[in-house]
């Protein structure tokens, strides 16, 4: 992983804000100055955005700017960081701390490599307790779901006893059963798992019942 | 409890924890209606794709997918039916314009509502496996405009209207029909070809239908292979312009068909302009087109090689076995070099060196050629002219193109044998009397033959060459050892030896006494250095150099024949002779004699004799006396009856039968030949193994092949099969 990067290639112009045409402002801008950075940088690492740019008539004198209103600054400043970064990575701590919002804006904006790198920040600091809270999360692809259910078809365990896990089930049906299907399927199931299945069936129906 | 476990779980969809207000997913979903109006409107300028963007991806996000896509589509397609009346309404020639202008702007306008909505491209749209955003703009278009049922026939019949315009020579806008064929192509290839291309290849059939009947009524053939060849070209430029590249291919077939194919035949043999006349005429440039315009259509190469065959043999059949040609044997050799010299360079120059015209060509040639039974004969002395005073003062180079011509004619001989006992004669006359223009192009000749036919064709004219270098030696020596005879006449022998050289009888003259001395002194001479051989005088081939002095002093030195010499000298001792007294004294055969007396006396200019009575022909009762009054321009005459000519009826009756005998033990070998190695074979196989064999030399006669099997078994070498009659087997 690379450390200081600001000193090297694209980083570098970000820096030293060389011929910069344009102006990045988070929801929380007010606080903090806005970013300076360039569109032909900025177009090339995300589609949307490149629309986003040509669609705008440019006026001469003042630089584009655009608003990303659900962002916060920091973040927006990782974001930003990652596009200029020639390797394409983000610092480790930035990532952890941000990872949520810089998955959505990720999937928001067509940054596919960014949208992996959350993924998988994402999926490696799976536990117990935030599992449940990622799966009610939106929106997610695919992959980052079945990695999340079967995490937890793994550790199914852990979670049976768990009141959380109940009220989990009380309240998503519907994921209730894709936990099941996603325990069913992958794996051969050794015989102390059919008691768990048989708890979570056996829950989700008194459950049901006592919702109807 | 026990219920439940028969209820269905259904999966449902996700749904979002965060409950939202349906109100919301229809404030934004009119939002963007509203953007999709101002855009089709042309206002989209005061719009920001960001918000845009923004809202579109929110209605996804929230499972409003459904809802977004469907408006989408519900919103483009009331556009299009809009858009789609006001083509309608234009009139006229604007009814294109307003089409093409439409589509522009449906194109420009998807684009940005794809932009848009490029989240739900890439994720609802995916999941749910529906079209994507541009493709379904494009149905869209294609369903509620193009296939439109007033818009559709207007469409294609304007199109084709204008094409039948352009063909009938008006100017049309080509850059709106190109619009226009490729928004077919656009919309998908099917469309293209099922509502456009097709009916325009169907028109354009009709069309050149039409104009191929007209034109081959009112113009020859030339004119209407011009007039088809512009068509091509014109239609090929069209597609470039205003069609897509895959039509070419289409449209040229059907020009081809109608005016081409349909046509091959008439135009071939048009009257007085078809392939005939232009051959006879020698129009490459016609035809060339010809060629290259047939060669698109099946079989027309093979037509016009037909007709080009059956004109050939035709043609060749009637110079050949005409009799007023055939009288003059160069002539009728060179009329025959001509006509070949003629197709190398139409089929050269207009048929790109075509291989199968090539060999239509030499086939034709090979058959016509041999229909004249005199072919061989006269190719030969047409060689023999050549070398004689033909290639004087002609650059080697030159030479040996006149070489290869020649032996061009003779690869076409089916009797080569023939030829070959030809060829002989002619040049043992020219080597012995010492007129040939160039040893070089003899020799260059008889590699060629051996080339072509192999060593034994050539060994024994080789060996012609062989004896007259030798003589020459022989004289030197003769002359060495004998230097008191360089006072007197002079002798100069050449020794042939008997095989290599064509049979002659040796005919018995009396020689004059002065040269018979010599003669018998150089035959003791010969015979003592080589031991066991026989000479004998061939009186009939030699040839004489005489000084003579006339009545009124005048001098010559006349060049002639032996016999010729013989008689001459006879006038040394006498003043005046009768036919019998020459005919004793000289003791030449009649017919040689009466020839012989016929060219010194009855040819004028050369008349050095003096016949009673003047009449032509040689009488047994004439009397001859030397031709005082004599005189000629040169100092040297030439008197001499020994140049090779066509032969007569009965000598070429002879030379035939010669070739006949011959011919009999090469066959024999063949089948003794073939015989050896099959040990056992039926008689139709025998026929066909020796015909093959001796296909070089000559056209093997079955009956002739029968006779001789007759006579293999006659001395024992076949025998019959006791059960099958046509069966023989080879006796060791």
């Amino acid at each position: 992983m690379a450390t200081d990067v600001s000193s090297s290639g694209f980083a570098k112009i970000l820096k030293q804000k060389w011929h910069t045409d344009l102006l990045l402002k988070a929801g929380d801008s007010n606080g903090f100055a806005a970013i300076s950075a360039h569109k032909l940088v900025n177009a090339a690492r995300s589609e949307v955005f490149k629309k986003m740019l040509e669609s705008k008539a440019t006026k001469a004198s003042s630089d584009q700017t655009l608003f990303f209103s659900e962002m916060r600054h920091e973040e927006l400043e990782t974001l930003v960081k990652f596009m200029y970064n020639d390797h394409g990575l983000v610092s480790s701590s930035k990532l952890k701390k941000h990872v949520r919002s810089l998955y959505l804006a990720a999937q928001r904006y067509e940054i596919p490599h960014l949208r992996d790198l959350c993924r998988n920040e994402l999926i490696s600091s799976l536990s117990s307790s935030n599992a449940l809270d990622e799966l009610s999360q939106v929106p997610l692809d695919k992959p980052l779901t079945d990695a999340v259910l079967s995490f937890i078809a793994r550790n199914i365990n852990t979670f049976l006893d768990s009141c959380e896990f109940k009220m989990f089930v009380a309240r998503n049906p519907n994921l209730a059963v894709e936990i099941t299907k996603a325990f069913l399927n992958p794996v051969m199931i050794p015989s102390q798992s059919n008691m768990s299945l048989m708890m979570i069936m056996m829950m989700m129906m008194t459950m049901t019942t006592k919702i109807r | 409890m026990s219920n439940q476990k028969k209820r269905n779980f259904q999966i449902e969809a996700f749904k979002h924890r965060v409950v939202v207000d349906p109100k919301y997913a229809d404030k934004t979903w009119q939002i963007l209606e509203r953007a999709i109006h101002q855009i089709y409107n042309q206002d989209a300028s005061g719009l920001s794709f960001e918000e845009l963007y923004r809202n579109a991806y929110n209605m996804v996000l929230h499972k409003f997918g459904d809802k977004l896509y469907t408006g989408f589509i519900a919103t483009m397609t009331a556009h299009l039916k809009e858009k789609s009346k006001l083509i309608e309404a234009a009139q006229g020639g604007s009814f294109l314009e307003e089409l093409n202008k439409k589509w522009n702007e449906q194109n420009k306008a998807l684009e940005m509502i794809r932009d848009i909505l490029m989240y739900m491209d890439r994720t609802y749209i995916e999941s749910t496996k529906k079209p994507h955003v541009h493709p379904m703009g494009l149905s869209l278009w294609r369903d509620n405009v193009v296939h439109s049922p007033k818009i559709h026939t207007r469409l294609l019949n304007t199109l084709l209207d204008l094409v039948h315009k352009e063909r009938t020579g008006e100017v049309i806008d080509r850059g709106l029909v190109r619009n226009v064929t490729k928004m077919f192509m656009d919309l998908g290839e099917s469309v293209y070809q099922d509502d456009f291309e097709k009916p325009f290849l169907d028109a354009s059939s009709e069309f050149y239908k039409v104009e191929s009947q007209e034109f081959i009524e009112s113009c020859d053939c030339g004119d209407y292979l011009k007039r088809a060849e512009k068509r091509l070209t014109e239609e090929i430029d069209r597609v470039g312009h205003y069609l897509d590249a895959k039509s070419e291919d289409k449209i040229t077939s059907v020009v081809e068909k109608e005016m081409i194919a349909n046509h091959m035949q008439r135009l071939v043999h048009m009257e007085n302009s078809g392939l005939v006349t232009m051959l006879l005429n020698d129009k490459y440039e016609d035809l060339g087109r010809m060629y290259n315009l047939f060669r698109r259509v099946t079989n027309g190469l093979a037509t016009v090689r037909d007709v080009m065959t059956s004109h050939l043999r035709e043609m060749g059949k009637q110079l050949v076995t005409d009799p007023e040609k055939s009288k003059d044997p160069v002539e009728f050799v060179q009329r025959l070099l001509d006509e070949r010299d003629k197709y190398d360079k139409i089929i050269s120059t207009a048929f790109g060196n075509d291989k199968t015209f090539q060999n239509a060509s030499n086939s034709s040639f090979e058959y016509f050629i041999n229909l004249n039974a005199r072919s061989p004969e006269f190719i030969s002395l047409f060689v023999d002219d050549k070398l004689r005073k033909g290639l004087k003062g002609i650059a080697d180079a030159d030479v040996e193109v006149v070489l290869d011509k020649v032996m061009m004619l003779f690869r076409y001989l089916q009797e080569k044998d023939v030829f070959e006992k030809y060829y002989k004669q002619h040049l043992a006359k020219r080597l012995l009397s010492g007129k040939t223009v160039s040893d070089d192009a003899e020799k260059s000749l008889i590699v060629k033959l051996k080339t072509e036919c192999g060593y034994q064709f050539t060994s024994k004219l080789e060996g012609m060459f062989t004896d007259m270098k030798t003589s020459e030696d022989t004289m030197r020596g003769f002359y060495g050892s004998h230097p008191e005879l360089s006072e007197g006449p002079t002798l100069i022998v050449q020794v042939l030896t008997t095989g290599s050289w064509p049979t002659q009888p040796a005919v018995p003259c009396n020689l004059p006494a002065e040269v018979s001395v010599l003669c018998e002194k150089f035959r003791s001479y010969y015979l003592g250095t080589h031991t066991g051989r026989r000479l004998s005088w061939q009186t009939n081939m030699g040839t004489a150099d005489i000084k003579a002095i006339f009545g009124k002093g005048q001098k010559h030195e006349l060049n002639v024949s032996t016999f010729q010499m013989c008689v001459l000298m006879l006038f040394n001792n006498s003043d005046r002779l009768s036919y019998k007294e020459i005919e004793q004294a000289t003791e030449i055969p009649a017919p040689d004699l009466k020839r012989c007396l016929q060219s010194l006396a009855c040819v004028k200019g050369k008349n050095v004799i003096k016949k009673e009575p003047m009449s032509k022909d040689i009488g047994e009762e004439d009397l001859f006396c030397v031709n005082d009054k004599f005189t000629s321009k040169f100092y040297k005459v030439k008197i001499g009856t020994v140049v090779a000519q066509k032969e007569t009826e009965p000598e070429k009756q002879e030379t035939r039968q010669r070739v006949e005998e011959d011919r009999k033990p090469q066959i024999e070998a063949a089948i003794v030949r073939i015989m050896k190695s099959r040990k056992i074979l039926d008689h139709n196989n025998i026929i066909a193994e020796v015909t093959k064999q001796l296909q070089p030399r000559f056209l093997a006669n079955p009956t002739e092949i029968k006779k001789r099997i007759e006579s293999l078994i006659e001395r024992d070498f076949l025998e019959r099969d006791n059960t099958d009659r046509k069966l023989y087997r080879y006796l060791a």
